[in-house]
């Protein structure tokens, strides 16, 4: 966590995430005059599609490549904790950067009465499309030696559940909803409405935990 | 606004799900990642125990898909099919298609889509297709739809039209699709009715003068090139089905005809037809009558509309306040009292339409006035139209123009109740008009709305369950110049800059 948080790209990495919800923010606030964080939800879940790659690219790979992952797995704990551990500290610094946000809300319930509702929803479904994003990366960086390779991998298996609810409709029923199903976007959108389902939920939760046991497996690769 | 409980079983079978998939995961961290296996049992071991894992998770997916729960946090429960919506898809037994049309950038089309999702969740038989017609024209042509809002509900070969938001409403169409029975509007025809067959539009009565919808057309007996084809393409849409009645011939209303509509009678009705459509109605039919200027009831017939507590004027209603254009006697209707027919129509309005006079109905029956004029109004005098004598008139039906009256007339009513003791439960819409529902004024304002709501009452399609359609207002942020500024230079500027601040400090102490 530490190692994260005194890294200058963490800082440019969260900079640049508030410039661009900010601005969507703003713009979106005076165009619609609507007291609501839907859009803002979206855009930072595009963004987290795109940023947690470059958190999780160095967790394993960098510790490959730089030969102290040896030295790691041979310390006195065990290879779940340390996933644990990296998976703890990339969501602390996304977490810390999706918490900036909830400026916005204030500033909606400064000059407005928001609907609290689908802004907790929002907030929880960042978090869980966070923990499934970083458990992937996480896996992804288990596997490699290279930074680099870990985060076009990882963009890859993100952009490619984000925007599988355009390939389910190409393909014929009852697989559709199979491929459905998989979407990162058809799951996070009803948190970012305010309509929650608990098996949204429960996807998101099952994915972060295959994530970080394929990533635990990962680290078998000695 | 009904909404269903909350599933506390769904919920504890959740929250079970979660401690069962944590064990789950947390003995898979306990396997070990080397055993000791050389070459391929090596292999085969870690493949095996990913497989597993994979295999774990799909089914702990499944396994909660078919025990769904659904939270909606909105204040107005916008994202919460109503209760009734859900009780029709929980009593889909047969697969359903329904194809929705919308605009991807109007908020009550996508709320749309988003609850028939919830509804498509709700039942595996449901399937929900949402298109946007500017991005995928290739299914709206195929659909045959040329407007947003609008969704095709099919099955087992049936297919109806749905247009609107209101996921009640295609909660009904995926009931209509669905249901064994057939509807048939059997339109009256053989005293110059508006055929049903007939699309054409805009010729009835042109002259030097332009269209004309008082005494003049009051006189015309035939009127070709002017039809109901418009209301009958839209009643098939919904998928009712359309046949012609011709009482004279068949001699009985058939037992199919859900709904009996006459539709601008011209000429006189022969005695033994208008028992037939009495019998009918005592059968507990239901029946639309558009009697317009001019038409002259036979006796046996102003006997029966007697008995449902309507006397329809021979006059024309002149409205100075409320109407169409720039006629006032083509009489707009803008307010409704509260009646399942009218329950959703705005504005409608009535060329040339006579005044209604509301006598005391038979004792079974409850009449309700749909449409009225405004307080504004007056009525003119008009001549009948020609009539032969069957019978003596006994009704107090007057042949002569009606003296001049002012204020609110009655333009229509709706009946409902038993014609007498031994009767069946009927329905009937007595209307003071016809061109309303013809194909020359059908599709303009709310008149094929108004009408296609009473084919429903008339029908008995209406909703079971009184669901006011719902209109999500968004909670509004009204900013000044100022103000939107400030915003703008917090979100954008200050606070991106107090994070490269800080990371600045963190770096120079940890340097």
């Amino acid at each position: 966590m530490r190692a994260l948080f005194v890294s200058p790209i963490a800082y440019a990495v969260i900079a640049v995430f508030l410039v661009l919800n900010g601005y969507g923010f703003a713009v979106t606030l005076i165009a619609t005059k609507q007291a609501t964080l839907v859009n803002v939800f979206f855009q930072a879940a595009v963004q987290l599609v795109l940023f947690v790659p470059l958190v999780t690219m160095r967790q394993f790979a960098e510790e490959r490549r730089g030969g102290t992952l040896e030295l790691l797995l041979t310390a006195p704990v065990r290879e779940g904790d340390i996933v644990l551990a990296k998976f703890a500290a990339s969501m602390g610094m996304l977490l810390a950067m999706v918490a900036l946000t909830l400026v916005y809300s204030l500033i909606l319930a400064r000059f407005s009465t928001p609907d609290w509702g689908p802004i907790y929803s929002g907030y929880l479904g960042l978090t869980l499309l966070a923990g499934a994003l970083v458990s992937i990366g996480l896996a992804v960086s288990a596997l490699t030696a290279n930074q680099v390779v870990a985060a076009v991998v990882s963009l890859g298996v993100f952009g490619m559940l984000w925007a599988i609810d355009a390939w389910a409709a190409l393909l014929p029923s009852p697989i559709d909803n199979w491929v459905l199903g998989l979407s990162l976007l058809a799951r996070f959108q009803p948190f970012a409405l305010g309509a929650m389902y608990a098996s949204d939920f429960g996807f998101f939760l099952a994915v972060t935990l295959l994530g970080l046991f394929l990533a635990v497996r990962g680290l078998a690769r000695r | 606004m009904e909404h269903p409980e909350l599933d506390w079983n769904a919920l504890l079978w959740a929250g079970g799900w979660l401690a069962a998939v944590l064990v789950l995961f947390a003995t898979g961290l306990r396997l070990p990642l080397q055993t000791g296996l050389a070459g391929w049992r090596g292999r085969a071991y870690s493949a095996g125990v990913i497989l597993i894992a994979f295999g774990a998770a799909v089914l702990a997916n499944v396994a909660l898909h078919l025990h769904d729960v659904h939270f909606d946090l909105t204040r107005e429960k916008v994202y919460t099919p109503s209760g009734a919506a859900m009780r029709a898809i929980d009593e889909v037994s047969r697969e359903v298609t329904v194809t929705y049309f919308y605009r991807s950038q109007d908020p009550a089309g996508r709320r749309a889509r988003d609850l028939l999702a919830i509804m498509a969740r709700r039942n595996p038989l449901l399937k929900v297709v949402a298109v946007d017609p500017d991005r995928d024209p290739r299914l709206a042509r195929e659909k045959a739809i040329q407007i947003y809002n609008a969704a095709v509900v099919e099955a087992e070969g049936r297919r109806v039209l749905v247009q609107g938001t209101d996921e009640t409403e295609i909660a009904i169409g995926i009931q209509r699709a669905l249901r064994g029975r057939a509807i048939t509007a059997c339109f009256l025809e053989g005293h110059g009715e508006l055929p049903m067959d007939n699309f054409e539009y805009h010729t009835h009565l042109e002259s030097g003068a332009g269209h004309s919808h008082d005494d003049a057309s009051s006189q015309v007996v035939e009127m070709p090139g002017h039809g109901a084809g418009r209301l009958r393409r839209a009643l098939e849409a919904q998928g009712y089905e359309a046949r012609k009645l011709i009482l004279a011939t068949e001699g009985d209303v058939p037992a199919a005809c859900t709904l009996l509509i006459a539709a601008n009678p011209r000429t006189t009705f022969l005695p033994a037809e208008s028992a037939a459509l009495r019998a009918y109605l005592r059968r507990g039919g239901s029946a639309l009558l558009l009697l317009d200027l001019g038409f002259v009831l036979e006796p046996g017939l102003a006997r029966l509309v007697a008995e449902l507590g309507v006397r329809p004027e021979q006059d024309v209603v002149v409205d100075p306040l409320s109407h169409y254009s720039t006629n006032p006697e083509i009489v707009a209707v803008t307010g409704y009292d509260p009646h399942p027919v009218t329950r959703s129509v705005s504005l409608t309005f009535y060329p040339g339409v006579r005044s209604i006079t509301l006598l005391p109905p038979a004792s079974d029956l409850r009449v309700t006035p749909l449409l009225l004029s405004s307080r504004d109004s007056y009525t003119r005098p008009v001549k009948p139209v020609a009539s032969h004598k069957v019978e003596p008139d006994s009704t107090g039906e007057k042949d002569a123009a009606s003296p001049p009256v002012s204020g609110a007339r009655v333009l229509g009513v709706a009946v409902e109740g038993r014609l007498d003791r031994d009767a069946e439960p009927m329905r009937a819409i007595v209307v003071g008009d016809s061109d309303f529902a013809s194909n020359s004024f059908f599709p303009y304002m709310a008149n094929s709305d108004l009408l296609l709501s009473v084919a429903r009452w008339l029908a008995r399609e209406e909703r079971t369950t009184a669901v006011a359609a719902r209109v999500p207002v968004p909670p509004l942020i009204a900013l000044t110049g100022r103000q939107s500024n400030a915003v703008f230079f917090m979100v954008v500027v200050a606070m991106p800059l107090l994070v490269i601040a800080l990371g600045f400090v963190v770096w120079w102490r940890w340097r």
